[in-house]
């Protein structure tokens, strides 16, 4: 598949969110879900996950034939140098960089961050291929954030019923959401993209 | 000062020995694991003849291992295939020629998907099925991509 | 809100929403929805347990790595027992048997260790709530997973081990296939958390 239908899928028709699940809870981290860095952090955050996962994966582990510690040694070295170069990124008084910065920290040990990193290592991609999908995956997750947090804001001022408040009503528009992703064909997309 | 250095780096240096430790409990574990999954995987193919070796290994997010298959009239290859699909997931059986061309599809257990049971049917509910391809690595890569546009 | 002590006790799935992150994927069926509820109970059980010692003896600088560490080391492990109890669910279940190392049930079970002490300032032990917030998760999850897989496809994936899984067929035809894709995960779990709100609410119990 062409770059280009990896960033397609990445963000359609494999959405971390939407199909896989990963980064459900809503509410983590500083900043408002649909501001750039929000996105810079996803997409950064991710790549360079996925770039460590897959390292350690594939020129590693495999060839000892330890491939399914791949995310016992990322936890025990890839996480703490993401924490490191999230905290030296968000320096005071550092603008969009240390939003960003901040914004990382709060995402790297979560189920999105290691979910992407997992999909890029073992779902069969190459070096670039996964650097790309991973990115495009922290980009898709943050299209839908932002598309669902004005849903929230939306939801906020309508008369829901009391069960539905909340939680309940966020996770049907998310359903809808999902609903309507899918309709995006992984054929379609291979054949439109190459 | 001199002293916190050196204590702080015999902390660093007892937790990593504890990690490593856990680290190789863990390994061994993986390695009694995949002692299991390949003898699970070759017993799926004893109806098939003998199995000879264990072929290759795959990084392959749709099957780890090719084994080398031999009956009394030929030479196969046999892979376990794991087929994903948004609503269940299944464990496939396949057997290929030594030019590639699949011979066999048999579904070995399958979870929440109703995929059929018989071989011909397995084989006509994918996308595609029954083209020419001329490598096993080619066709079983086929297989997993079909796998994920496959219906449950 | 309650005062006092009683004996309601908030389910953390559809009360406090943890650990829904990947619970959505996985609860297509009975048999995942059950290996993975008990993945992750097992694991927060054991984190509950081990985690306070080890905190004592840590020092602070080092106990987040070696904690997470120490959760992945566990959910590696359980992802090679389910592999050899039934190589077809933990072929299903994919990248979400490692994810259990950071699942919310594994992650609030560390933060909550962090506080110091065996017991709560509700008097309740820690290990003791941890446990019955790790059983709540258990039946939470096997019951979205049954529902998904009953409504969605008419039949029950036992978790039974082995490859060949028995299944209870009870519907010739898939009544509602849409439930066990995730657009049907999500849309359920909303409708489930709304009816136990509800059902809190006639008990007199108002959730967040």
């Amino acid at each position: 598949m062409s770059y280009i239908g990896v960033v397609v899928t990445s963000v359609f028709v494999s959405n971390a969110l939407l199909t896989y699940g990963l980064g459900s809870v809503p509410g983590r981290g500083r900043e408002r879900p649909g501001s750039l860095a929000s996105a810079l952090a996803l997409t950064c955050v991710n790549a360079l996950a996925s770039f460590f996962l897959w390292a350690v994966h594939t020129l590693v582990l495999y060839p000892l034939g330890l491939g399914a510690l791949d995310i016992l040694f990322f936890t025990l070295l890839a996480v703490p140098l993401l924490k490191f170069l999230s905290r030296a990124a968000s320096v005071p008084g550092g603008g969009l960089l240390s939003r960003v910065g901040a914004q990382a920290d709060d995402l790297i040990v979560g189920s999105l961050v290691f979910g992407v990193a997992l999909i890029a290592s073992r779902g069969g991609y190459t070096l670039p291929e996964g650097l790309v999908a991973s990115s495009a995956a922290g980009l898709g997750y943050w299209l839908v954030s932002s598309l669902l947090e004005s849903i929230r804001e939306r939801l906020e001022l309508s008369d829901v019923p009391g069960p539905f408040k909340g939680a309940p009503a966020m996770l049907i528009s998310t359903g809808l959401m999902a609903l309507a992703f899918s309709g995006v064909d992984a054929a379609f997309v291979k054949g439109l993209t190459g | 000062m001199a002293v916190d250095k050196r204590e702080r780096a015999m902390e660093n240096l007892a937790v990593a020995s504890v990690l490593g430790f856990l680290a190789f409990i863990v390994g061994a574990l993986s390695f009694a694991a995949d002692s299991n999954s390949i003898a699970v995987e070759r017993s799926a193919f004893d109806q098939d003849g003998r199995v000879v070796a264990l072929a290759g290994h795959a990084d392959d997010p749709a099957f780890d291992r090719v084994f080398r298959i031999q009956s009394d009239s030929s030479l196969a290859f046999g892979a376990v295939l794991t087929f994903r699909s948004p609503g269940g997931s299944a464990l496939v059986g396949a057997l290929f020629s030594p030019n590639g061309d699949l011979l066999e599809l048999r579904l070995l257990g399958s979870c929440a998907s109703r995929l059929p049971e018989k071989a011909q049917d397995l084989i006509g509910a994918f996308p595609g099925a029954g083209e020419a391809l001329a490598r096993a690595a080619d066709r079983v890569r086929y297989l997993s991509r079909a796998s994920q546009g496959a219906e449950s | 809100m309650n005062e006092g002590r009683d004996s309601f006790i908030p389910n953390p799935v559809l009360a406090g929403l943890v650990g829904i992150c990947p619970l959505i994927a996985v609860s297509k069926s009975l048999a995942e929805a059950s290996v993975y509820g008990l993945g992750a109970a097992l694991c927060a059980f054991a984190l509950g347990a081990l985690a306070p010692p080890l905190r004592t003896v840590i020092a602070d600088r080092l106990q987040v790595p070696a904690l997470l560490t120490l959760s992945s080391a566990l959910a590696l492990i359980y992802g090679l027992c389910a592999r050899v109890y039934s190589p077809v669910i933990a072929a299903g279940l994919w990248i979400y048997l490692p994810l259990l190392a950071v699942s919310g049930l594994s992650l609030s079970t560390l933060r909550r260790s962090a506080s110091p002490g065996r017991f709560g300032p509700d008097g309740q032990s820690r290990l003791g709530a941890v446990s019955m917030e790790a059983l709540m998760f258990l039946f939470s999850a096997a019951f979205v997973g049954a529902a998904r897989e009953l409504i969605g496809l008419g039949t029950l994936t036992m978790p039974a081990p082995g490859m060949a899984l028995p299944r209870i067929v009870l519907a010739d035809f898939a009544p509602l296939r849409i439930l066990v894709s995730p657009a049907g995960g999500f849309i359920l779990l909303g409708f489930v958390i709304a009816a136990y709100r509800a059902i809190a609410r006639v008990g007199g119990r108002k959730l967040p």
